[in-house]
């Protein structure tokens, strides 16, 4: 152990081994942060990169490895002890509150005060115009957060961060909710900021801004580390690569393909965000035909989530028009839309798949509760229902402990996924829409799902799969679209495309017109 | 245009809590002339004052979006010891009526902030307990109202004296009201109410400690509560053990229709201020229209759903209460 080498280093995260129960989301992972760089976190959703950043700012505690600062073994309990540490973090979604002036939000929590708990407030305002103009983060102290724009909110942030006299700065995925323009300026104040010795981790899934900003770059890849390089020493192509992986043979069978006519038809979409001011999807149009996986890629928070909600109803549409089997569904309402014909595996099945405290039966009758198999004058036909959950029991080989009568939340992901699958399917649909229906699945289970769903596009229906692995969208799609910032940025052949190729589109380096 | 077109309505929309108020004098005005006269107004003022405390440290326990069910019960038990002590202790009872109040709110804060408790239901069982506490009291003194003797009075009076036209309890409402003003806008714990109101996961990750704030919070309530309970048995010289009754109803109102998000994070005293002057002028103007005072809770009840429904933001993230 050599004691100038422990002295290059602002933070060291030695072998940082994270565990959430059934899966592993930060595999012996070492990160190495120099003082005065920019250190770049690359890596897909769920790679682990937003883990390994709340266990270095505090809010997971791993199990094992250590971090060090400055060569010195340190514990971080709580928020509070990082920033004791002076590590601060603009997080992804800004954590301010929103009816208090950009002055109130920085010094909440760190309030000057003079006898009697009464605030210096000029002390503050002074400290913050002088580090605003150092740096270059133009903010109106008087604003409320509500009524400034998003890049001034982020300025705000990272103002929270140098008031507290933080010298590493974590930034979450920061050019997520920003124009090209303020990006750009974001991109400069970086570098303003390491130039006067601040060390900063850039997480970021976007190679563009990677290269440009970051000294070094450290990737992951589903929880394990895969390396660190110096951006100078390589392309973009490479990065993208280092990223995704090479593609794991776990290869679905298909049969060949039959088109159908067109089944779904969304013209011109457009959904409003809830994060920000901007749209989440916009003016998407896109055609599903019957006996086609047609699969949404992109990685997360371009818009799919808000292209699913509208299309399911969940969300009312800013605009656009929805066509499914030949009706126009833009209005209607979500127990209509099933009943013709849409059937829908949703992105979080606690949420809006399941009702956890219900038995499996209740919620495989769920949608359909009130069709007269289920119900007479207004009362439940139980032996029905629960004939009707042995059968999907059996034919979808759902586990559980006390089979149709167990509690929905007693069982595991996989099992209450096959449960919302067999439902879903099981009202034969002419449109299936899955959402990330393998998330934080098994090998097993993932291989099941993937049959039941080709077995769909097989009988000829249409299926609408969004998904963000990168393995499953080119194995089981017919068509892939690829979406980044609520677009849809280009169309490909899973048969001859390659990850790498996507992962240009997805990271926004790549773009073509498509029509629908 | 579109924009221009908002903005204006969000503007209306702040600031109709004057509106109401002018509305509601003008109303009262029409039908008795004499509603606006000196000796009504002086009326009036003496009026508010109790109500004044109450409705400004409720506010508090509101910003920081929680509830306080039982500030009526607290004034009434606080009115009740301090109408059978006064007399015999003296003014020094006003100190002891305010750790009193300390006390009360650092229960009920415990409860809410370390205990986790929704703090509808502590101070639903705040409000029952000291609503007995009060009746109790009274029992060995025939249950109902009980006059300060007449000889022990002088010790009281000087709260009904008037200074500048105005009697001195009007002056300790405002000065409290000032004090408000000073905790909200120039001290950290001020603001720290407002921000665990608005967001408090923000505030918690930016450093503010969460339970000493909502704790702060419900001590400046029940201490307003104390006061106002105070403030009754000297406006009265007796001790009432339903005074609170109705109160903890006018208060919610005052706050509401002051424009203060139920929410959480939103607000002012000085808002509060024109929301007591709107139901103390409501309470006086039906008085003065001869309108049976049964009928006042109708109304008030029809404000305060009026109030809240027109201030609060149909995000979906209103009326929350913590």
């Amino acid at each position: 152990m050599g004691n100038e080498h422990n002295s290059e280093y602002a933070i060291e995260m030695l072998h940082i081994t994270k565990r959430f129960p059934g899966i592993i989301a930060n595999d012996d992972i070492t990160l190495q942060l120099k003082h005065g760089e920019i250190h770049a976190l690359l890596g897909e959703n769920g790679a682990g990169k937003s883990t390994l950043m709340s266990v270095l700012f505090g809010l997971y505690q791993a199990e094992e490895g250590v971090i060090k600062k400055d060569g010195k073994e340190v514990k971080i309990l709580s928020p509070n002890d990082a920033n004791a540490l002076g590590i601060g973090m603009v997080h992804q979604h800004f954590k301010l509150v929103e009816c208090f002036t950009v002055l109130d939000n920085i010094i909440l929590g760190d309030e000057p005060t003079g006898p009697m708990g009464v605030l210096k407030k000029a002390e503050a305002r002074k400290k913050i115009m002088d580090l605003s103009n150092k740096y270059g983060l133009q903010v109106d102290p008087d604003a409320k957060i509500q009524d400034i724009t998003v890049g001034m909110q982020q300025r705000t942030e990272i103002l929270k961060m140098l008031y507290r006299d933080n010298e590493i700065l974590i930034f979450d995925e920061p050019t997520a909710v920003l124009t090209p323009q303020e990006i750009h300026d974001l991109m400069k104040i970086m570098k303003n900021l390491a130039a006067e010795g601040m060390s900063i981790l850039f997480i970021s899934h976007k190679l563009a801004e990677i290269m440009e900003v970051a000294d070094r770059c450290s990737v992951l890849r589903k929880g394990k580390y895969i390396g660190t390089v110096n951006t100078a020493d390589v392309t973009m192509a490479e990065l993208s690569s280092m990223m995704v992986g090479r593609n794991v043979n776990f290869h679905v069978e298909k049969k060949e393909q039959h088109l159908g006519d067109v089944i779904l038809d969304v013209e011109n979409m457009t959904v409003a965000s809830k994060v920000h001011k901007n749209n989440a999807v916009k003016n998407v149009s896109l055609k599903v035909r019957g006996g086609e996986i047609v699969c949404i890629a992109g990685i997360d928070g371009n818009g799919q989530t808000e292209f699913v909600y509208g299309l399911t109803g969940l969300e009312p549409l800013v605009s656009g028009k929805i066509t499914l089997l030949g009706q126009d569904i833009t209005k209607m309402p979500i127990r209509k839309r099933s009943i013709l014909g849409m059937s829908h595996i949703p992105e979080d099945r606690h949420k809006h798949g399941l009702v956890l405290d219900y038995s499996l039966e209740d919620n495989i009758v769920l949608q359909r509760y009130f069709e007269p198999e289920f119900t007479k004058s207004g009362f439940l036909r139980r032996n029905n229902i629960r004939k009707q959950a042995e059968k999907m029991i059996e034919e979808y080989d759902i586990r559980s402990g006390q089979g149709p009568i167990t509690t929905s939340r007693s069982m595991s992901g996989g099992n209450q996924q096959k449960a919302i699958i067999a439902r879903e399917i099981e009202k034969e649909p002419g449109l299936l829409v899955a959402v990330q229906p393998t998330r934080g699945l098994d090998v097993g289970a993932i291989e099941f799902i993937h049959k039941q769903i080709v077995a769909q596009r097989d009988a000829g229906k249409a299926v609408l799969l969004v998904s963000l692995e990168m393995d499953e969208v080119l194995d089981v799609s017919d068509r892939i679209l690829v979406m980044y910032e609520g677009e849809i940025v280009g169309q490909l052949d899973p048969k001859t495309t390659t990850p790498e190729e996507m992962g240009l589109y997805m990271a926004g380096a790549k773009r073509e017109e498509v029509k629908a | 245009m579109e924009q221009k077109n908002k903005s204006f309505k969000t503007f209306f929309i702040q600031n109709i809590y004057i509106l109401s108020a002018v509305l509601v004098i003008v109303v009262f005005f029409l039908i008795n002339n004499s509603f606006l006269s000196l000796y009504s107004i002086q009326n009036m003022t003496t009026e508010l004052a109790p109500l004044l405390p109450m409705a400004c440290g409720i506010a508090f326990v509101l910003y920081a979006g929680s509830i306080d069910l039982s500030i009526g019960a607290v004034a009434s038990a606080v009115c009740v010891i301090t109408g059978l002590n006064v007399g015999e202790k003296g003014n020094i009872m006003i100190l002891y009526m305010l750790l009193f109040g300390v006390m009360i709110g650092l229960i009920n804060g415990l409860l809410v902030s370390k205990g986790k408790l929704p703090s509808f239901i502590v101070t639903l069982c705040a409000q029952s307990i000291y609503r007995a506490i009060a009746i109790i009291l009274s029992n060995p003194h025939g249950g109902g109202s009980k006059n300060i003797p007449l000889k022990q009075r002088v010790v009281v009076n000087w709260a009904t004296n008037k200074v500048l036209g105005l009697p001195i309890l009007f002056w300790i409402a405002v000065l409290i009201l000032i004090i408000c003003i000073v905790i909200e806008r120039k001290t950290a714990i001020g603001k720290s109410i407002f921000a665990i109101g608005a967001n408090e996961k923000a505030a918690r990750m930016a450093g503010v400690n969460v339970t000493l704030t909502k704790l702060c919070a419900f001590i400046l309530c029940s201490v307003g509560a104390a006061i106002g309970g105070i403030m009754y048995t000297y406006k009265l010289k007796s001790s009432v053990p339903t005074i609170g009754d109705n109160l903890y109803m006018m208060a919610i109102s005052s706050v509401a229709l002051g424009g203060t998000l139920f929410s959480g994070g939103k607000g002012s005293a000085l808002r509060t201020l024109v929301g007591v002057l709107t139901v103390t002028a409501i309470s006086s103007g039906m008085n003065m229209a001869g309108v049976n005072p049964l009928w006042k809770n109708v109304v008030y009840g029809i404000v305060l759903i009026a109030a809240v429904a027109i201030n609060s933001e149909k995000g979906g993230r209103d009326l929350i209460i913590k």
